[in-house]
């Protein structure tokens, strides 16, 4: 496990994403927001002070974010 | 598929040849045993066929088809299979033709997020890549086959049936002249994802399929843009499907587009369809000109692969053995790596050379790297055709990051083809000393090319059979005489290359003047050997010889020991 104030490594974020997607699938459609916004709550939580949670939502909040999501 | 009014083979730019049947000896006199009969005459049966030749083998090579493949498929041919191409004599005519390339860009909803260089250098004697339509490639090969005067072409030959024994082969075949029985002491089976080979032998493969279906076009057109490979993710063209571009020979454009969800495959491939998403596609990239439809086909992504590659006297090469999803060019590479990997050994089989037990390596090295790719290339699959909303949602969000988040952008990555290392081969002895070495390739891996004050590359000097490339210095000059002469004595096309060496070089032994570049890439000191296969990989490598291990190294190469 990597410290937490340094970033993944790009192998541990292919990891992530596997991860996140096989948890969105089991979570389903109708519950994926909650899901997603209670694990930014616990992500936040265990990170503490190594993540600037504002600067975060900044970045993720980004242009992209706007647009309506493609997957059906 | 070609538009209405055009035979399969009414290419715009390339003029198929009518291979007529021929009377095969055997309907006349069936006494021969053939050493190599290999099935399907495709750019890996006819790699395979070269290699043979190379060693003076001779082979008869079966296709049902009366001429090459209908369309462009296969067309990104890697570094390492230029090295393949070369050894096997036929680089000439496809350095000629093909278009070198390098960059690769990925854009999403028309930015540009994502741009990746493949490691290219003065040291390198090919491109990472070419680009070069599949009927061109069996040509080429086919052209090479001629010219040795060792490969009897059979064209429309289709093999109806198989008995495999423990002491050779029996081939049933059918030709508009008649069938025939052929025997065969080995077969190799180039014949294709749909081998018939595999299927008469019982054998399935296994693994993944992906649902995901793409179509593949090619058009002709006046469009200026470098060859380069183009990733559109979101494109306003193709909404929730992605789409590639890759620029071919002739002014031909390969256009692959991601079809939706649920969209009917039959409704996808009609001409009109073609028309319509290829012209959208076109209008988003900024053609404005005209351009002319060529030919089409559609595909879906699997990964499969046979447990074992052979099977008796019957060694499975390229799609016969394994399907890989195109992400990435293994397909092609793989399966000319497969051909080259079988003949080197085979050859030395046949020419009494080897043992038996050194085509048991097929298997492990070649499958392993199947299973290599099948790491990277589900990655790419399920990126490039998300198989799930979970993985549709993740994609989406990566995607949308990347313009602004730099660790977003390399979920991009095409992750294409690298030769694969032999780590685990059973040719591979004495992988620990690798330990010993801070650079240079691995045992197991392919050559390192680099060019030499004299503007040659290292991969010119390397002989067809093993070379031995020895770094001199050190007192090491007598031991390493008796060395040469042993390994001589077990391999007839042994090679030293012996670098850094001014003095008097015996007969036979080549020498390379100034090694101080190629000292420091090979992490070489005076007395380090490396034992570099007839395939360019390496077989092992001692920072100090160890005269034993690499006679050892040798013998377990040549299959003459457990």
């Amino acid at each position: 496990m990597s410290h937490p104030a340094e970033p993944r490594s790009f192998e541990a974020m292919e990891l992530v994403y596997e991860q996140l997607a096989a948890a969105l699938d089991r979570v389903g459609p109708d519950d994926e927001v909650l899901f997603l916004t209670r694990l930014a709550m616990v992500m936040a939580h265990r990170a503490g002070a190594a993540i600037d949670l504002a600067a975060c939502i900044e970045a993720a909040q980004g242009e992209g974010a706007r647009r309506p999501v493609a997957a059906s | 598929m070609r538009p209405a009014g055009r035979g399969p083979l009414d290419s715009l730019y390339f003029a198929y040849p009518h291979f007529a049947a021929r009377r095969a000896p055997e309907q006349d006199d069936a006494a021969t045993v053939h050493p190599v009969v290999i099935v399907g005459a495709g750019p890996v049966g006819l790699t395979a066929a070269l290699t043979l030749a190379k060693y003076g083998v001779r082979s008869v090579v079966l296709d049902a088809k009366a001429t090459f493949n209908d369309g462009s498929r296969a067309i990104c041919i890697a570094r390492q299979s230029f090295h393949i191409l070369e050894q096997a004599g036929a680089a000439a005519p496809f350095l000629a033709k093909a278009l070198g390339w390098t960059t690769g860009r990925s854009f999403y909803r028309g930015e540009e997020i994502y741009r990746f260089d493949m490691p290219d250098s003065e040291h390198e004697k090919f491109r990472p890549m070419y680009n070069l339509q599949q009927q061109y490639i069996e040509q080429f090969l086919h052209d090479a086959c001629i010219a040795t005067g060792l490969v009897d072409l059979r064209w429309q030959s289709t093999v109806v049936g198989i008995d495999n024994r423990p002491d050779s082969v029996t081939l049933m075949v059918e030709t508009p002249l008649g069938a025939y029985a052929l025997q065969a002491a080995h077969v190799l089976a180039a014949d294709g994802a749909r081998s018939a080979i595999r299927s008469k032998l019982g054998l399935r493969l296994k693994g993944e399929n992906y649902e995901g279906r793409y179509v593949i076009a090619d058009v002709r057109m006046d469009h200026a843009y470098p060859t380069e490979r183009r990733a559109l993710f979101e494109p306003a063209s193709n909404p929730g499907g992605t789409v590639l571009i890759h620029k071919q020979p002739d002014d031909i454009w390969r256009i692959d587009y991601q079809l939706r969800d649920g969209e009917d495959p039959d409704e996808a491939i009609r001409e009109a369809e073609i028309r319509a998403r290829v012209g959208a596609i076109l209008a988003e990239i900024g053609h404005q000109g005209s351009w002319e439809l060529e030919w089409w086909s559609i595909y879906t992504a699997n990964t499969l692969a046979l447990d074992d590659y052979r099977h008796g006297r019957v060694t499975f090469i390229g799609d016969s053995a394994h399907i890989v999803p195109i992400f990435g060019v293994r397909g092609l590479n793989n399966g000319l790596a497969d051909a080259q990997n079988i003949g080197w050994k085979l050859a030395y089989l046949l020419k009494g050379l080897a043992g038996e037990s050194l085509l048991d390596s097929y298997t492990p090295e070649r499958r392993g790297a199947t299973l290599d790719v099948f790491a990277n290339a589900g990655k790419s699959a399920r990126f490039m055709t998300p198989p799930t909303r979970g993985h549709r949602l993740v994609r989406e969000a990566v995607l949308s990051l990347a313009a602004t988040e730099a660790f977003a952008r390399n979920f991009a990555n095409p992750r294409q083809m690298q030769p694969h290392t032999y780590a685990d081969s059973p040719l591979t002895r004495y992988p620990a000393r690798d330990g010993a070495f801070s650079s240079g390739p691995a045992s197991g891996a392919a050559l390192a090319n680099v060019r030499l004050a004299d503007g040659r590359f290292l991969s010119d000097l390397m002989g067809e059979g093993f070379t031995a490339l020895v770094f001199a210095g050190g007192p090491v000059a007598e031991s390493i005489d008796a060395l040469r002469e042993a390994l001589a004595a077990l391999d007839p096309l042994f090679r030293a290359v012996v670098v850094g060496e001014t003095g008097e070089l015996p007969a036979g032994v080549v020498g390379i003047r100034s090694g101080g570049d190629l000292s420091e890439r090979y992490g070489a000191t005076g007395g380090t050997l490396y034992l570099i296969r007839p395939d360019l990989h390496v077989a092992g490598r001692w920072r100090t010889i160890v005269p034993a291990e690499i006679v050892a190294t040798l013998d377990a190469c040549l299959g003459r020991t457990a």
